[in-house]
């Protein structure tokens, strides 16, 4: 991997790297796409290029299961099996390890969990994680973690992050004997709960692994805590890691979210919000989502965003063909997803631009006023950019601030 | 009145009644560079549901090559009041509402859906039933025909009386059904604007195809531009399965009128005259035919007591291809030759060959492709039959093509394939149902009998002399243009920040050439994986595909009928005439020896499919193991192990 910042926001932690993997360059601060099963959901990955994509996400855990190893060793790897030739990064399984099968026992060893094709005891180490990732091929790929629930307290939670930093070290050996360091880059996903004196430990355990991981997740997140905590421990986590290394925030994909943690110092994030939404019929724009379900689309003929360079948008498709679509025909689940996707990779094309150009804290006001200008400021965003120096709300008259966590819905009512 | 014959012409003029025939269909575009959409004919119109071509997006709709002629059904727009595509600004509010180009696509429009022959309540004097997921919707001459003049469809096939009650139907029953159908044809066929007369066609008008849809709609001063484009009226042909039926609704349309039907459609003498073709919408059909078999070979089946969901009816899967024909020329006989014949919902590849080659169908709706797309099967055949086809069902192997590229032929799934090539005596299936776990890491592309991009590029540049010249290997040269088997990487990409900008140049040198663009074709490996795990994308693939080996064959069948045309293009006319009909029945029985009409592939898929949308839920993939050790267990003929 070669990685080099290119520049850095005056003001907030923000920066623009020049990533570039074995397929191509990406810069960052970039939004990943998923494609959990090797497709984005219903688009083609010539579909997918021609958006703007450089880096999507794989999931070892369901490539493990379908198609498996064997043929995706039989195929030449993942990117050759899907048609996808620029970067790709493998998550380690370990979060679907948790979320997908209730009767997951961690063990020194590795994760000991029921298989989903025989519910016969199936043990997954560290060193077969890297296999299996080896096999798939990606450009990035994630060390296995012991991941816990982020509402969970009490001594698990430090059970669990000495064990990621043990397991660590085990991905390291594993992936260095296989001399695939040069093609494939190990990242480490710090852990700790929302302990910040955890967080802390953790960090400090992997920065010292430095030179032989190629970059660092802040994994654990995004799983149900307060808005107040999230983003106090990626601040931690981003302010203590190395600067020469890209930072990967695991499954954040609100636009509010990506954003701050951008402005907090991440360079890379993920999440499957932005495609699921749009098969429920939810288009985002820079005012905030359009729920094309609602009866008040079905004669409206404007298109989504008049801006937007979308293919959907592009093409004129109107709001009240895709509201004819939605949930009935696939084609409309489809062209929300290409629309969603490149709302996201403008939202981070605009930042990495406003960094460069010296005027992210300006970017970060005006994308707030528009998105939120008329429901209110929610308060964790208007704190957590107070905290690297941006005030949201300055110059903005009678501001509004909410206390909620910030969702925002488009509401059947037109007033 | 010639307006048919404008915009349909037959190549050969002398063409028998009923026989196979090549044409053209032309539609003026002044916008479009060519000034002309035209389309060779046999050919297929693609079917399109909600409006959409089902899983394609715009942006490969764009793409298809296949894709030259839609037809919209309008019912589903009819959930809302006003419907959607009516309000939509602009001079051709359909294309322009659903996305399609108007110097690229043809749009025909009807108010039902051809392939939805679900029972419906009875129609009434006035209106018919239209089905939305809203409701049953009454749809009345003069709703249509304003919805019609809205949309600025290309063809419009005007209402017709058809019953979706339960078959049979009482002789009285089909005589309302005639005399309704000819009373909206003929309000359909109305001129635009009753209060003024219609004024002489102006002069000045150079086009002569508006000039005599002018005259014939007597649509006035408004379609001197391309704005208002004469109705082009399709009609369906009515009678269901009683011959003196079709016969009687026939003779309706070429009897001269008198009187106040005269009137009604003034200057047209006959409803005929202001119609451009004929429509054949074959799943009603199809349905009474088989419910006349059932009652005519077996007593009622007492099918209400059965336990089971949706019982087969006996008789379902019964080929009526001969019953069909007949019922066509009895509808066309008295008819005039060279009017369009459009077929929907034909059953299968063979039906329309044996349609082609008895009645003379120039158009048919790729419903059965693109269902076929639905439920998981790649199609991967050709007309005529290329030799590879032929020699490797011989053979019962597994097929190779050849001078092929690397690692092609691998794992092919020989052993079930092959297997399965060899029922109902050696014949082929018509696609392969990639839902099969023979194609598990069959990493070849869909189809055996098309070439994808990249190789057939890669070939031409090895071999860079002209290779066409060598007739014996081209015939299995054709290239499968889909995005399947042709992806193309973006000619550009967006770019969403001044960074990425910076990045692009250096790519983009060396891909001006689209040939050049070409990336490795998915595999079926691929699509299995993603039927499997209920991934979208895998229709998107099917679809193209599909449409694109339909599109293909269809440019088979055309290049067979010109070739032997063009043997004896001066010589007797009757005599080249037979000649061409002869060389094409042989290549038609060629196909049907070699594929397999019976369609198991289908069931099999079909079933699979079901299976999985089944199996998508928790817990699908411990089900999906049993039934594999099932399986397996049930090949060795062994004990099933406890693993």
């Amino acid at each position: 991997m070669q990685f080099e910042v290119l520049a850095r926001c005056q003001t907030t932690r923000a920066r623009v790297c020049r990533m570039t993997l074995a397929h191509g360059t990406t810069f960052l601060p970039t939004f990943m796409p998923v494609a959990t099963q090797a497709a984005i959901k219903g688009l083609t990955p010539q579909q997918t290029d021609a958006l703007g994509i450089t880096l999507i996400l794989n999931n070892t855990y369901h490539l493990n299961l379908r198609p498996g190893i064997k043929v995706l060793n039989e195929a030449g790897g993942a990117h050759k099996f899907q048609g996808w030739k620029r970067n790709l990064l493998t998550d380690s399984g370990g979060f679907q390890l948790v979320s997908l099968s209730e009767f997951t026992k961690i063990t020194e060893e590795g994760a000991l969990f029921a298989s989903p094709f025989t519910g016969e005891p199936t043990m997954l180490t560290p060193e077969e994680s890297i296999a299996i990732q080896h096999s798939i091929g990606a450009d990035i790929i994630m060390q296995l973690d012991d991941v816990v629930s982020s509402l969970t307290v009490g001594p698990r939670v430090e059970e669990a992050m000495w064990r990621s930093v043990r397991w660590l070290d085990r991905c390291i050996a594993m992936h260095e004997q296989s001399g695939r360091n040069a093609s494939q880059n190990l990242f480490a996903i710090v852990q700790g709960g929302l302990d910040s004196r955890l967080r802390d430990l953790c960090v400090d355990e992997m920065v010292k692994r430095k030179d032989r991981v190629a970059g660092y997740a802040i994994g654990g997140l995004s799983g149900g805590e307060a808005k107040d905590v999230f983003w106090k421990i990626v601040k931690q986590c981003a302010d203590k890691l190395p600067l020469d290394r890209p930072r990967y925030c695991m499954g954040i994909g609100f636009a509010e979210d990506l954003l701050v943690c951008v402005a907090l110092g991440v360079d890379m994030a993920d999440c499957v919000f932005p495609t699921r939404t749009a098969r429920f019929g939810v288009a985002l724009t820079f005012n905030g989502p359009v729920n094309l379900r609602l009866a008040k689309n079905a004669l409206d003929l404007n298109i989504i965003d008049d801006d937007c360079p979308c293919p959907t948008c592009h093409s004129r498709m109107s709001r009240a063909h895709l509201h004819h679509l939605v949930t009935i025909e696939t084609v409309g689940a489809h062209a929300i997803t290409q629309h969603n996707i490149v709302f996201q990779a403008r939202v981070m094309g605009r930042a990495r631009d406003a960094i460069m150009d010296g005027k992210f804290p300006e970017y970060l006001r005006s994308f707030f006023a528009n998105y939120y200008g008329n429901d209110g400021y929610p308060r964790w965003c208007v704190d957590a950019l107070r905290s690297v120096g941006v005030d949201l709300l300055h110059g903005v008259d009678n501001p509004k601030v909410v206390d909620d966590n910030g969702a925002k819905w488009d509401y059947a009512d037109t007033t | 009145m010639s307006n048919a014959q404008d915009i349909f012409r037959l190549l050969n003029k002398s063409a028998p009644v009923f026989g196979p025939r090549l044409g053209k269909v032309e539609l003026k575009r002044p916008s479009s560079p060519t000034q002309t959409i035209q389309i060779e004919t046999p050919g297929i119109i693609t079917c399109t549901s909600r409006g959409l071509v089902p899983h394609l997006t715009r942006d490969h709709v764009d793409r298809s090559r296949a894709i030259d002629w839609l037809h919209v059904p309008f019912e589903s727009f009819l959930e809302r009041e006003p419907p959607i595509p009516t309000i939509q600004p602009g001079p051709h509010r359909l294309h322009t509402f659903l996305g399609f180009h108007r110097d690229r696509h043809i749009l025909s429009l009807s108010l039902r859906d051809p392939q939805d022959a679900r029972e419906l309540p009875p129609n009434g004097k006035e209106y018919i039933n239209a089905n939305t997921i809203r409701g049953v919707r009454k749809m009345n001459p003069t709703s249509w025909r304003a919805h019609v003049i809205s949309c600025n469809a290309d063809f419009v096939v005007a209402l017709t009386d058809t019953p979706f009650t339960l078959p049979p139907f009482s002789q009285k029953r089909l005589t309302k059904s005639i005399e309704r159908s000819i009373s909206w044809l003929a309000q359909l066929l109305q001129p635009f604007d009753t209060t003024p007369p219609p004024p002489p066609p102006p002069p000045q008008a150079t086009s002569p195809i508006l000039d005599d849809g002018q005259r014939q709609n007597g649509a006035t001063t408004e379609n001197l531009s391309d704005r208002h484009h004469p109705l082009n009226v399709l009609v369906h042909m009515a009678g269901d399965t009683s011959a003196p039926a079709r016969r009687a609704f026939a003779a309706s349309l070429t009897e001269t009128l008198y009187g106040k039907e005269a009137e009604q459609v003034k200057p047209l003498r006959t409803l005929d005259e202001g119609v451009c073709g004929y429509v054949f919408d074959l799943q009603p059909l199809r349905t009474s035919l088989i419910a006349d078999l059932n009652t005519s070979t077996t007593t009622t089946s007492s099918s209400n007591s059965s336990p089971t969901p949706e019982p087969e009816p006996p008789n379902a899967n019964a080929n009526v291809t001969p019953q069909i024909s007949s019922l066509m020329q009895t509808s066309l006989h008295s008819l005039p030759p060279t009017k369009l014949r459009i077929v929907h919902t034909p059953a299968s590849p063979h039906e329309m060959l044996a349609l082609v080659r008895d009645i003379g169908v120039d158009m048919f709706d790729a419903q059965w492709a693109q269902r076929a797309a639905d439920c998981g099967v790649a199609l991967d055949f050709a007309f005529p039959v290329p030799s590879s086809a032929v020699d490797s069902s011989a053979t019962d192997e597994g097929h190779d093509e050849g001078p092929d590229e690397q690692g092609r032929g691998r794992g092919r799934g020989r052993g079930k394939t092959g297997g399965k090539s060899g029922r109902n005596g050696g014949k082929r299936d018509l696609g392969h149902n990639l839902y099969d776990e023979v194609y598990a890491s069959d990493f070849s592309r869909f189809a055996d009998c098309l070439v994808d991009g990249a190789s057939a590029s890669a070939h031409d540049t090895s071999s860079s002399s002209s290779s066409s010249s060598s007739s014996s290997s081209t015939e299995t040269e054709t290239v499968c243009p889909c995005i399947a088997c042709s992806p193309i990487s973006p000619a550009e990409c967006l770019q969403h920040s001044s960074l990425d900008v910076s990045e692009s140049p250096a790519e983009k040198v060396e891909v001006d050439q689209e040939q050049d663009r070409f990336e490795p074709p998915f595999t079926r490996a691929y699509v299995h994986h993603l039927l499997h795990t209920h991934e979208m994308s895998a229709h998107t693939f099917l679809a193209a595909h599909n449409l694109a080996v339909l599109d293909a064959f269809f440019a088979g069948v055309r290049r067979t009928l010109s070739r032997s045309t063009s043997i004896s293009t001066s010589n007797a006319k009757s005599n080249s005439e037979t000649e061409t009909a002869n060389n094409f029945a042989k290549e038609v029985e060629r196909f049907n020896a070699t594929y397999d009409e019976s369609q198991q592939v289908f069931v099999e898929a079909k079933k699979a499919w079901a299976e999985v949308e089944y199996a998508r839920g928790k817990g699908r993939l411990a089900r999906e193991k049993v039934r594999k050790a099932e399986a397996e267990s049930g090949l060795d003929g062994g004990v099933v192990e406890g693993v």
